[in-house]
């Protein structure tokens, strides 16, 4: 049966692999047999009896109605769900509500692996992310460094810090909490004592990254030294992880002493482990017709999702260098003249400048992104104001451009223009119903689409300055940004014609 | 009876493994407080003069920084602009200076006379000691200077520039 989960849950797990806040997963994953293993040896049960039938199949119904509709709908996330429907239909089998009650702490240990839908979890990130700006620069303020903080961003007098990328700590919160109730639940501490812990380790992991924000801004602004990368910034990083594990297993000392909280082991009655030795109970038949469904859906939806949710092919060293001149434009080396600078997103990156007489823009080229990227969430979080956003219809095989005027206060000015060109060379097109999407057979048609994507990688072109752009300059920018998308394009088209073969 | 005293003394927990937790707490507490006591935004007033103070001791990329917090606090201050762009000049971005100052003295409208004398002055500065010609740099210096010299606390050194630019002076028409 969970063979049959495999093809589905191993593409869940590579997009979770992708998302930095859930890498501690396999790690998570590796330590649930275990604290199975103890929640069973340390849960005294005299006899189990295998649950009412009726329920079991009730579970394995809702296990298998996940998984069809993970196939169809082309929803990984729906592997897990159905796989922890599935384990639940197992236990209830073998050992009804007192061996599910036994094993409780499994089954949420389980749940942590699973991102809320909507992406809620990157939303309250980033909010922490912001929150801990704010914290960080008033204790800036209380230490005499001198600072201004916008969004994600600090600028001090010798420097401007991306706290998006110093912050990057916060990814950690989810480990913390997640190992934090793996402890709790390892040392079989009474389910009140997370109440405690976890609080107490979302503050640690907060207040660790504001302290750190404070800490690299005051070693850049006292003696220049910079910790917001390179090995120092990942050192930081492990250091503040292995700080906030060690204050919360300190933290369940001083739980232990105040609230005088014990574990719960009682070894005067025979463990779950021998109750269920002693009374397995199979029904060859029943398992294996649940069984056989099971495998039989995993092949359909095995043969539907073939191909869907392709890795990015285009390697770190894929070069797409843009020439030095480009529509009229000139590159140059960067310029610290220039106020602001783009912002990218992807794994790989690349920026260059280019100047045409007074004009000063960036081109910035990111990838991978897997659907459709809205530039404006990355510009909002680093302090930019979104003024307005423009759906630029193709033109024959060009790119559907985006236009995006920007404000940051006090006086900054940006123009973006930026489009998104699939791993072919492809340009990406927003699908034409999916603005008004409705019925289930068009839905399914596009969450098809979008599966069976490839990957996307981005190009725009940023101008920032104190003024807005005159209709000459704007028609400079946009030809800046014809020339280089089109460049690009060719270059990607070239790539996968040659070395992505 | 000895046994059971002595079990007990044994089975007491160490306190040095919760140290750290209450250290950590306590210190949590009082950064919260520290926080929460200093407020939401930073008062103006306390900016200005830490503002004029970095210009004191001639450190310009602080003030540059403090009249920038002034400004997104305050943004309708032309003054906060004007002081933002003399300490961006002061730090050799000139044309960064500029900008700013377009910002509230644009070369086709009023604006804030200070900015547009400014304006005229570091055009003519450039037109005299950088020899910079142009037919632009010429104009605009004059459009700054005409502009100034409507408001009287800088009138008279807008008449200055625009003699020195071979314009009649406003008011002194016949």
């Amino acid at each position: 049966m969970l063979l049959a989960q495999s093809p589905l849950l191993w593409a869940f797990f590579v997009d979770l692999w992708s998302r930095p806040q859930y890498e501690f997963f396999p790690m998570l994953l590796a330590a649930v047999p275990f604290v199975g293993i103890v929640c069973l040896r340390d849960t005294p049960m005299n006899d189990i009896r295998p649950g009412r039938i009726g329920v079991t199949l009730l579970w394995f119904a809702v296990a298998w109605a996940a998984l069809a509709a993970g196939g169809a709908l082309y929803l990984r996330w729906m592997a897990p769900v159905s796989t922890w429907f599935m384990l639940a239909g197992c236990v209830w089998a073998i050992g009804g509500a007192r061996l599910a009650k036994a094993l409780w702490p499994v089954g949420v240990l389980l749940l942590l692996i699973l991102p809320p839908p909507g992406q809620y979890d990157e939303a309250v990130l980033v909010w922490l992310r912001q929150l801990a700006v704010a914290c960080a620069g008033r204790l800036l303020d209380l230490i005499g460094v001198p600072q201004f903080t916008h969004g994600a961003v600090i600028d001090i007098p010798n420097d401007r810090l991306m706290v998006e990328e110093a912050c990057s700590g916060i990814n950690s919160m989810l480990a913390v909490l997640a190992f934090t109730v793996l402890l709790a639940f390892w040392k079989r501490l009474p389910a009140l004592s997370l109440l405690l812990l976890v609080p107490a380790a979302a503050l640690y992991v907060f207040w660790a990254n504001v302290l750190r924000i404070v800490v690299c801004a005051a070693a850049k602004q006292w003696y220049d030294l910079d910790l917001l990368s390179g090995t120092t910034h990942d050192l930081l990083g492990i250091a503040l992880f292995v700080i906030c594990m060690a204050l919360v297993f300190s933290t369940e000392r001083l739980g232990q002493r105040v609230f005088q909280w014990d574990e719960v082991a009682d070894k005067s009655t025979p463990s779950a482990i021998n109750a269920v030795a002693a009374t397995w109970q199979v029904n060859p038949r029943l398992w294996v017709s649940i069984a056989a469904l099971f495998v039989l859906t995993g092949a359909l939806v095995t043969w539907r999702t073939g191909g869907a949710w392709r890795a990015s092919r285009l390697p770190p060293s894929a070069a797409f260098a843009l020439p030095v001149d480009l529509a009229g434009w000139t590159r140059v080396d960067e310029d610290d003249r220039a106020p602001e600078r783009a912002e990218v997103s992807g794994r790989q990156s690349q920026l260059a400048q280019y100047r045409r007489g007074d004009l000063l823009a960036t081109i910035g080229i990111d990838y991978p992104f897997y659907g459709f990227h809205d530039a404006t969430t990355c510009y909002g979080l680093a302090g930019w104001t979104i003024a307005s956003v423009k759906d630029r219809p193709p033109v024959g095989d060009g790119p559907a451009r985006f236009d995006i005027a920007l404000r940051r206060p006090p006086l900054s000015i940006g123009t973006m223009h930026y489009a998104l060109c699939d791993e072919t060379g492809r340009w990406w097109r927003r699908p034409a119903a999916e603005a008004d999407a409705s019925g289930l057979a068009l839905k399914l048609r596009l969450s098809r689409e979008r599966a069976m994507a490839y990957p996307l990688a981005q190009i725009q072109v940023l101008r920032v300055g104190y003024a807005p752009l005159d209709a000459a300059a704007e028609a400079e920018l946009e030809n800046l940004f014809h020339a280089a998308a089109d460049t690009f394009a060719s270059k990607v088209r070239a790539w996968h014609a040659g070395a992505g073969r | 009876m000895t046994r059971i005293i002595c079990e007990s003394a044994d089975a007491r927990p160490a306190r040095w493994p919760m140290v750290p937790a209450g250290v950590a707490l306590a210190a949590i507490a009082t950064m919260t407080l520290s926080v929460v006591l200093a407020g939401a935004t930073p008062d103006v007033t306390t900016l200005r003069s830490k503002a004029e103070q970095a210009v004191a001791r001639k450190d310009d990329r602080t003030a540059a920084l403090h009249y920038r917090h002034l400004l997104a606090l305050q943004p309708q201050q032309p003054a906060h602009a004007f002081a933002l762009a003399e300490a961006i000049d002061r730090t050799g971005r000139r044309g960064e200076a500029m900008a700013v100052l377009g910002t509230i003295a644009p070369i086709s409208g009023d604006g804030y006379a200070p900015a547009h004398l400014r304006q005229a002055e570091w055009l003519v500065e450039a037109r005299v000691l950088r020899g910079a010609s142009d037919a632009a740099t010429l104009t605009a210096a004059r459009a700054h200077a005409t502009a100034a010299a409507r408001d009287d606390k800088t009138r008279s050194a807008a008449n200055g520039l625009l003699d020195i630019l071979g314009e009649a002076p406003a008011g002194s028409g016949p």
